[in-house]
């Protein structure tokens, strides 16, 4: 058994408790353990639920040690953020405004994976309202476990903090324009945004109805897709729900990738306007070697509307959100951090014609990757224009600044960020690899077989 | 500019104090310019589908 349960990834543990070599109970009291002594500093939880774990991890133990194995995520700790409810837990979305919010009811996703033994430690801090920046509303902002001194990127920063330092095995994060891939790459994890329709976002705080997404992060591509099994599928009480059958994540993880066409903006990522940092394009040029090394057809494409993408995405994004908070941003507006309150008002002063032109431009954009997702199968760019910087950003203009996340949100087409290497000054870099709608299980493969390859997973902080 | 911001905050229901308009008015002007991109783009023949997915 290895040494450090914290450092085990979700596929090891969980063998090892399907064979009853490792007790549920051991395993959460060392997550609990680890909490208590590093989470002072590192600020990812803002509800720990040691004694609601302890009870669920005694439960999973009995119920296994009965026969009632339920499957890889059984009796594995993990980490909410705090938009997800939680029945009588409170959750906030990290906001004054819903600072004694106590839900009545599991949201689907937690629901999901409390009915396949997961043990919930904690809820986990996260950006307000999964859009506010460096403020610090009700709880203090998680650290970068790789230098507390950085911020660890959001919106589901406690989800990237906690994965990363090893105080949960897996955590749930959301997306509405990189919240889940931004802090996997910003902490040196796997972050996968599925595709639109895929995961249910019923009893999930919203930022924007038609952008927002839910997802699993966790320490490799394996534990996502081990996650995604116990949580993907139809949710009738979700209305952007799709009944689609869900495959075995699994089943083609480690698929060759041999003949595989991977497409690359390079227009886009040379561009001035996103300003990519030249260790992020460095890392992201070594991975492309590695990928063709591994078998890939390594293709150029031209994606003309990502010129405009990130414009759309935020406009899209603060005018639904504006159209959410309106009537509290008029009866508090005190209760709302400077820069979600900020971001939200300018969301307000979009008119109907402008929220109309940026529909039009998504339908372009949605177009336009379609038609290449016809020549190529998957589109591969760095997760982030930078590493991890530190915390007194300016989120408003950082929202209208070029990003590589914001057309899998217009697109709804499910993106993974992978780690590939670190800068100059140690901090984590992410590869992004997109794929076509429901095709969860190659961007799975492809990501497994690069991060299996790349020779980083012992790679942790060091704490 | 601010002028204009101001009218249009309160077309969107909101009467903010002047040291809110101050601070914001300069993401204002930038959000403004950003948007131009949009109008300057030819979007003309594209419906604004909320159907991203079914079709693929």
């Amino acid at each position: 058994m290895p040494n450090s349960l914290h450092f085990m990834t979700i596929a090891e543990a969980s063998k090892l408790i399907a064979n009853k070599e490792l007790s549920p109970v051991t395993l959460t009291e060392s997550f609990l353990e680890r909490i208590e002594a590093l989470d002072g500093s590192l600020k990812s939880y803002v509800t720990l639920l040691k004694d609601e774990a302890m009870h669920e991890a005694l439960v999973a133990e009995k119920d296994i040690n009965n026969g009632d194995y339920k499957g890889p995520m059984h009796g594995i700790p993990i980490g909410v953020k705090d938009l997800y409810d939680t029945k009588g837990i409170r959750t906030t979305g990290q906001s004054k405004v819903l600072e004694n919010r106590v839900p009545l009811e599991d949201s689907t996703v937690v629901a999901k994976l409390k009915s396949a033994g997961a043990i919930t430690l904690g809820k986990l801090s996260m950006w307000e309202f999964a859009l506010g920046g460096p403020d610090t509303s009700i709880f203090e902002i998680s650290r970068n476990p790789w230098n507390l001194d950085r911020q660890p990127g959001g919106s589901s920063s406690g989800s990237g903090t906690a994965v990363a330092a090893g105080l949960c095995m897996g955590a749930l994060g959301s997306d509405t324009g990189g919240s889940i891939r931004i802090p996997a790459a910003f902490c040196g994890i796997v972050g996968l945004k599925p595709t639109y329709g895929r995961v249910s976002r019923r009893g999930v705080l919203p930022l924007a109805w038609s952008l927002d997404h839910c997802g699993p992060m966790a320490w490799t591509v394996e534990d996502t897709a081990l996650m995604l099994q116990a949580f993907a599928g139809h949710d009738h009480l979700d209305k952007t729900s799709v009944n689609i059958d869900v495959p075995d994540y699994t089943f083609n993880l480690a698929k060759s990738l041999k003949g595989l066409k991977v497409g690359i903006p390079r227009h886009y990522i040379n561009s001035p306007l996103v300003g990519t940092d030249s260790d992020v394009i460095d890392s992201f040029d070594s991975g492309l070697a590695l990928l063709a090394d591994l078998g890939a057809e390594i293709v150029e494409i031209e994606i003309p509307s990502l010129a405009y993408a990130t414009t759309a995405n935020t406009l899209i994004m603060i005018a639904e959100a504006f159209s959410y908070h309106r009537e509290n941003l008029i009866s508090q507006p005190e209760n709302y951090g400077d820069s979600v309150r900020g971001s939200f008002i300018l969301g307000g002063t979009y008119t109907s014609g402008d929220y109309q032109r940026a529909l039009r431009a998504r339908s372009i954009i949605r177009d336009e990757f379609k038609a290449i997702l016809k020549e190529v199968d998957i589109i591969a760019t760095p997760s982030q224009s930078a590493p991890a910087g530190p915390f007194n950003f300016d989120l408003l203009a950082l929202l209208m600044t070029p990003n590589y996340w914001a057309p899998y949100n217009e697109t709804g087409m499910p993106a993974i960020s992978v780690p590939s290497g670190f800068s100059s000054d140690g901090m984590p870099i992410g590869i992004q690899f997109a794929g076509r709608p429901f095709e969860e299980t190659t961007v799975l493969n492809v990501g497994h077989v690069f991060q299996t390859s790349r020779g980083l997973l012992d790679n942790r902080p060091i704490l | 500019m601010s002028e204009s911001f101001e009218t249009i905050l309160k077309h969107a229901g909101l009467n903010l104090p002047i040291d809110e308009i101050n601070r914001l008015s300069p993401y204002f002007e930038l959000y403004s310019e950003t948007l131009k991109q949009l109008y300057e783009a030819d979007l003309t023949a594209h419906e604004p589908a909320n159907q991203f997915i079914a079709d693929n």
